[in-house]
């Protein structure tokens, strides 16, 4: 069982037009191997457009997407999706939810599903309905069946905005520890600031569909929500999202 | 506090039948008392007796297994050419464009409409009744795959592909299911359009079967046999019913607390 390693993204002259709208304007991005790369923004931003071209479910306007090296078009095989919702199907049980479009041997399905219900801890519910479980079980089910069949990169679109507070904070402790493990490469749309510094190795804040701020966050793992480091970062962060707005909307007045 | 009555299950199994029975009952009591003419309904023991000699004779078995193949066969071409056509016309945009308004307008034409033209086209033998039992059903299960394949939820379908499901595999595991409830809907209304229309097909013109049984036994003032065969047709329909319900209940098991 080797270490599934991360691709290597590379966003190119990137622009997405739907219509007469620009949503992605010209994106440049690097991503290396194993890199968790964290994607704010205000919603409208483009952020989610940006994700849903790199798994290939919008096709580009302009530029290139190459991972490893590689232009790649269409969907791409190698990629999972953590959508907002779970999106598991209703009518399959938790295992097969997870177990949904994996390849191989029964045994080898079986025992692999089994195992990565038990690092979410829900191996107990794996012949439950999905109807069954609460919000963020679904969600932990999504996230076994993103991480199953070891992707060499996952995309996360805001996968949990929708879950309260308490449960969000297990479920990012959850993602890092799993993330950490299987050396994938990770991108997570989020519109929470706290969400991405505490999860990413890298925040691109992006504004009107170009790149305005690209920071690191070189503050080791588990993080301290509440260490000075943690916070300074989060709040020039967030201040640097506020202030653009501020000056847009005074420009607006002018 | 309401203690609320709290029927048992042999008790919740009787209540929907206790109308049923206890209007037999009065029935076979007004009869029996010479208050109803058996001229205008004959006693429900009178009715049983015939059900009996008709059992004996093999007649009832034979217009019952008639009729009730008749209703299948009908069933089974008028459904999945509707289903067919549902399951293309949601898939295919350009064949709804094409197909849609031609099917819709022969949808407003009640089928039952068409018997003359049926017994012209077929005669009175067996195509005509199945000709008229498949239009019935087709339109119901038409119409209802065509909604239920155009309400799967398109976030199923499009993490369906990101997950590597392509082509039959995303039909079988994603869209057929998320269509199935729709489908069923189709389907019970169905299977009561092809009781209706074998009845009036087989009452109109046939050789054998329930209605044929019926239209017969009015020839020779038989009111027993025309009560008898009324309520084979009820009771046809409520079992077609309940085989639906349990259809129903078994692929939407998952529907669990809803």
């Amino acid at each position: 069982m080797g270490k599934a390693v991360g691709i290597h993204l590379e966003i190119r002259g990137l622009q997405k037009r739907f219509g007469e709208r620009l949503v992605i304007e010209n994106i440049d991005l690097q991503v290396r191997e194993g890199e968790f790369v964290a994607i704010v923004g205000r919603s409208g931003c483009g952020k989610s457009t940006l994700l849903r071209l790199i798994a290939g479910l919008e096709t580009p306007t302009e530029g290139k997407i190459t991972q490893d090296n590689i232009w790649v078009q269409g969907i791409n095989p190698a990629v999972r999706v953590m959508f907002q919702e779970p999106r598991l199907l209703p009518w399959q049980k938790v295992s097969d939810n997870v177990a949904l479009g994996m390849d191989g041997k029964t045994e080898d399905i079986e025992e692999r599903t089994s195992q990565i219900l038990q690092q979410v801890g829900l191996e107990d519910y794996k012949d439950e309905w999905p109807a069954v479980l609460s919000g963020g079980q679904r969600q932990r089910v999504a996230l076994a069946r993103a991480l199953v069949s070891r992707p060499r990169l996952l995309l996360l679109d805001e996968p949990l905005g929708a879950l309260d507070a308490l449960t969000r904070i297990e479920m990012q402790q959850l993602i890092e520890k799993l993330l950490q493990k299987q050396g994938t490469t990770a991108l997570l749309v989020t519109h929470d600031v706290e969400e991405a510094v505490a999860l990413a190795d890298r925040v691109i804040l992006l504004e009107e569909g170009e790149i305005t701020l690209d920071l690191p966050i070189p503050l080791p793992r588990p993080r301290q929500r509440n260490s000075t480091k943690f916070v300074s970062l989060a709040g020039r962060i967030l201040d640097r999202i506020m202030q653009t707005s501020a000056n847009e909307s005074s420009r607006q007045v002018l | 506090m309401t203690s609320g009555f709290r029927p048992g299950r042999t008790v919740k199994f009787m209540i929907p039948w206790s109308v049923p029975v206890g209007l037999v009952i009065l029935w076979q009591l007004l009869a029996h008392f010479g208050w109803i003419s058996s001229r205008i309904l004959p006693e429900p023991a009178g009715v049983i007796q015939s059900a009996i000699r008709l059992t004996e004779s093999g007649d009832l078995l034979r217009y019952i297994s008639d009729s009730t193949s008749r209703a299948l066969v009908g069933l089974v071409i008028g459904g999945s050419i509707g289903l067919v056509l549902g399951f293309f016309n949601g898939f295919f945009p350009v064949a709804e464009k094409l197909l849609d308004t031609t099917i819709q307008m022969l949808r407003n034409i009640p089928h039952l409409a068409l018997i003359p033209v049926a017994i012209l086209w077929f005669g009175i033998g067996e195509e005509s009744k199945l000709f008229l039992v498949a239009l019935g059903v087709f339109f119901p299960l038409y119409l209802n795959t065509f909604h239920g394949i155009r309400s799967v939820d398109p976030g199923l379908i499009e993490m369906g592909k990101v997950y590597g499901l392509r082509g039959w595999t995303l039909f079988w595991k994603v869209i057929l299911p998320g269509a199935m409830p729709s489908i069923l809907v189709g389907l019970r209304y169905s299977l009561g359009i092809m009781w209706l229309t074998l009845i009036v097909a087989e009452t109109i013109s046939s050789d054998t079967g329930i209605g044929y049984m019926a239209m017969n036994a009015r020839e020779f003032m038989q009111m027993d046999v025309v009560v008898l065969s009324i309520l084979l047709y009820a009771l046809l329909g409520k079992l077609a019913d309940v085989l639906a319900k349990g259809l129903e209940s078994w692929c939407l098991r998952w529907r669990v607390n809803r």
